[in-house]
């Protein structure tokens, strides 16, 4: 009996305070309620119990984003539709002739954070400046440093700008739970302490809400994520998508449809609402949709769409690409077509400056080795001489011992033109195909010019890539037919290929029309990667250099995507 | 230099206010039992713990420090509004307070039990938990959305929400009341 009288009254408690949370109640059951828990411990520990799920259930919805309304809820209706028979039973409820007005002025920050705008707020000075903290909060922006609450750090940008009402985002930034972030421009890579990297394009969206857990609102993410960071979760309105050991990108309009490319590895894909606990496994190559209204269809898996890595000193966006353009590479670029065509390495200097046409003028190096220090991945050039023993080939001081004696002379740039010969004999080509640009990519390398690549530069930037091989065709130019008739060259050249100093191909005395396809391994531990040619010369020789016409075609550094640790 | 100190100290407020927001908003929402009345007090705390916040020595307990300012807050509510305005008196706000310090169990604890109770209702009932909480719709907006009165949907919640304060207390071995 006992039983029954408590159930009835928390029955009627639970109904009064679901009504109470509104401010919908009479002053009578306010009196009724307010006697109630003053006089009955039990009722209020009923009571306590009310509210801490209540607000718990907020706090847990604070958890996920909020998504579009669902169009059917089938089961809900049904429910209420169901409960009309207790009608009858149940306490008269007031109910208000329009929504209270106050309810409506509500912020909703990122943050969970709720704000109602008073207008005696609004006249306090004081208070108007921590409206303002408020409305930053409200802008997207939280901000922190506190014990263990960092989770995440920025470990590169590319022409990145924030919306950071102030607070400066820059690399070694760190980041903290429920830091909500605005990228409006470029690119931004953040790495997680648990090892999960992601690489983020703009304009995008996005909470930190965790070390496991980002919320996407929209924009482009890409997740490299290692076996004991297994289970990252990245959510968005409709969608959740949780990782078992992959790496995934993910895309939200800002609709909130959203599509998930999985490009190694496995992943769940699941609707993100309290009552779905389903979700299907999207693997490896494949890739699903989730439209705004939560319909999910199959989609064809597009492994270039994300940037994967970034490199901010070289301007590098690796979309996944399996080969490196070196020819990119020596007019300024990345590597992954970015390059200034008309740009041009000075094998005197190692600057990279405009280009100028040096037509037959024979120039000599000062110095043995110059640093290309504005380029992330050459690490420099020079021209090489063996003539006097040893040369210095890498910023580090590694020399090559068996350099061929040469004419020390030089006369043109490290260059992907095409036009660069065009003064003296036509294009750069060999038989009926032509090299340079804006033709097949190619870098001239008219002897003696030499250069090397730092791969370790490389790697920096494209953390979970392999350099696998290094290849290009080794040529000597053909003389253009307009030509044939003036002179009878004679070029002849060497090309020598050396990995940390040591050979690895040596192709001696090429003539005209030459050209060999070189494939070179290339070991995880190799870090410099030189290629020389040199003249050839002939004692006696006036102009050993001037048919030289030597060119790297197509070179390229081969990738391969390190598989995403299974630690 | 000085300028980079109040942003740090800016920061770390905001750092600790977000991470803490919900728990004292819940705390200042069980002394009233009413949204308006709790954002009103919570907006006040805010300001106050801001103001105070040089005070705090950083490292210890941010929450446990804001509750206290929550509770001053709440009180002087109490104090300051019409009796009408308000659900309780400042007697019952210390009579739940005190009877709350009994419940022992961490925030992550019961959010994380409170997250399995959920997972075990019914598809209906997380429905529309989903829409109240999730979506944030009023009672009033569910109503209309469903066609069905006010009434059903308030019994549709309170039965929900007995149904999970039951899974609570017996998931985490507390006295059933109900």
């Amino acid at each position: 009996m006992m039983h029954d009288d408590n159930s009835k009254k928390n029955h009627r408690l639970g109904l009064i305070l679901q009504r109470s949370l509104e401010g919908n109640l009479t002053v009578e059951e306010k009196t009724w309620l307010g006697d109630t828990l003053r006089t009955d411990v039990r009722a209020r520990e009923f009571y306590i119990g009310f509210m801490k799920v209540h607000s718990g259930l907020r706090m847990i919805s604070a958890e996920i984003l909020p998504e579009t309304a669902s169009k059917n809820n089938a089961s809900l209706n049904d429910l209420l539709q169901g409960l009309s028979e207790y009608e009858q039973e149940a306490p008269e409820v007031i109910i208000p002739t329009e929504l209270n007005p106050e309810l409506e002025l509500v912020i909703d920050t990122p943050s969970g954070i709720r704000i109602r705008k008073k207008s005696k707020w609004e006249n306090l000075l004081l208070l108007g400046s921590i409206a303002a903290v408020f409305l930053i909060a409200a802008a997207g922006v939280m901000f922190p440093p506190a014990m263990n609450r960092e989770v995440a750090t920025i470990t590169d940008m590319l022409s990145a700008r924030w919306q950071n009402n102030g607070v400066r985002y820059e690399t070694g930034t760190r980041l903290f739970k429920r830091e909500r972030m605005l990228l409006e421009e470029g690119l931004a890579e953040l790495e997680f302490d648990n090892g999960v990297r992601l690489t983020i394009e703009s304009p995008a969206s996005f909470k930190v809400r965790s070390d496991m857990q980002i919320d996407l609102e929209y924009g482009r993410l890409f997740a490299t994520v290692p076996g004991r960071a297994s289970g990252f979760t990245v959510k968005t309105r409709v969608a959740k998508v949780v990782d078992i050991g992959t790496r995934f990108g993910v895309e939200v309009d800002k609709a909130g449809a959203v599509s998930l490319h999985v490009i190694q590895g496995q992943t769940k894909l699941g609707l993100n609402r309290f009552w779905n606990n389903e979700s299907i496994d999207v693997k490896g190559g494949a890739a699903r949709n989730v439209s705004a209204r939560e319909e999910i269809t199959v989609i064809t898996c597009d492994d270039r769409l994300f940037a994967q890595e970034i490199g901010s000193r070289s301007n590098t966006i690796w979309r996944g690409e399996e080969q490196l353009d070196l020819a990119d590479v020596v007019c300024g670029g990345s590597g992954f077509n970015t390059g200034n065509a008309e740009m041009v390495i000075d094998p005197l200097t190692g600057e990279l400056q405009p280009y100028v046409e040096r037509g037959s003028i024979t120039r000599r190096a000062q110095v043995a080795f110059s640093p290309a220090e504005s380029m992330a991945y050459v690490d420099g050039v020079f021209v090489p001489d063996g003539g006097e023993g040893a040369i210095e080939i890498t910023s580090t001081g590694i020399r090559y011992g068996r350099c061929p004696d040469t004419s020390g002379a030089t006369r043109k740039d490290l260059t992907v033109l095409n036009k660069v010969y065009y003064n003296e004999g036509g294009d750069l080509i060999l038989g009926d195909v032509k090299y340079g640009y804006p033709y097949r990519p190619a870098i001239c390398m008219q002897a003696n010019i030499g250069i090397t690549f730092d791969l370790d530069a490389i790697r920096a930037d494209l953390k979970n890539v392999e350099i696998e091989y290094f290849e290009a065709l080794c040529a000597m130019a053909s003389l253009a037919a307009s030509r044939n008739d003036r002179v009878s060259p004679a070029g002849k050249a060497d090309f020598i290929i050396l990995l940390d100093g040591k050979e690895k191909k040596v192709i001696s005395d090429v003539r005209m029309d030459f050209s060999e396809m070189v494939h070179i391994d290339i070991e995880p531990q190799d870090r410099f990667l030189t290629i020389m040619t040199t003249d050839h010369q002939l004692k006696g020789e006036s102009d050993p250099i001037g048919w030289d016409r030597c060119f790297l075609g197509e070179p390229v550094l081969g990738l391969r995507v390190d598989n995403v640790s299974k630690e | 230099m000085q300028g980079k100190n109040e942003e740090m100290d800016y920061r770390e407020y905001m750092s600790l206010l977000s991470l803490n927001y919900q728990s004292i908003y819940s705390y200042i929402l069980m002394l009233v039992a009413n949204h308006n009345n709790a954002d009103d007090i919570m907006q006040e705390t805010t300001i106050l713990m801001y103001e105070k916040f040089d005070v705090f020595e950083k490292g210890t307990d941010f929450l446990s420090w804001a509750r206290k300012i929550a509770k001053y807050k709440t009180m002087e509510y109490y104090r300051k509004q019409k009796r009408e305005k308000l659900v309780f008196d400042q007697d019952l706000v210390e009579l739940i307070d005190q009877q709350s310090l009994t419940h022992k169990e961490s925030e992550d604890e019961w959010l994380d039990t409170l997250g399995k109770c959920v997972s075990g209702l019914e598809r209906s009932d997380r429905e529309l938990l989903h829409i109240r909480y999730h979506e944030n719709a009023s009672v009033l907006e569910i109503s209309r959305r469903f066609g069905c009165s006010f009434q059903k949907v308030y019994r549709a919640m309170a039965r929900v929400n007995g149904l999970l304060q039951r899974c609570m207390r017996r998931k985490l071995g507390m006295e059933q009341i109900i």
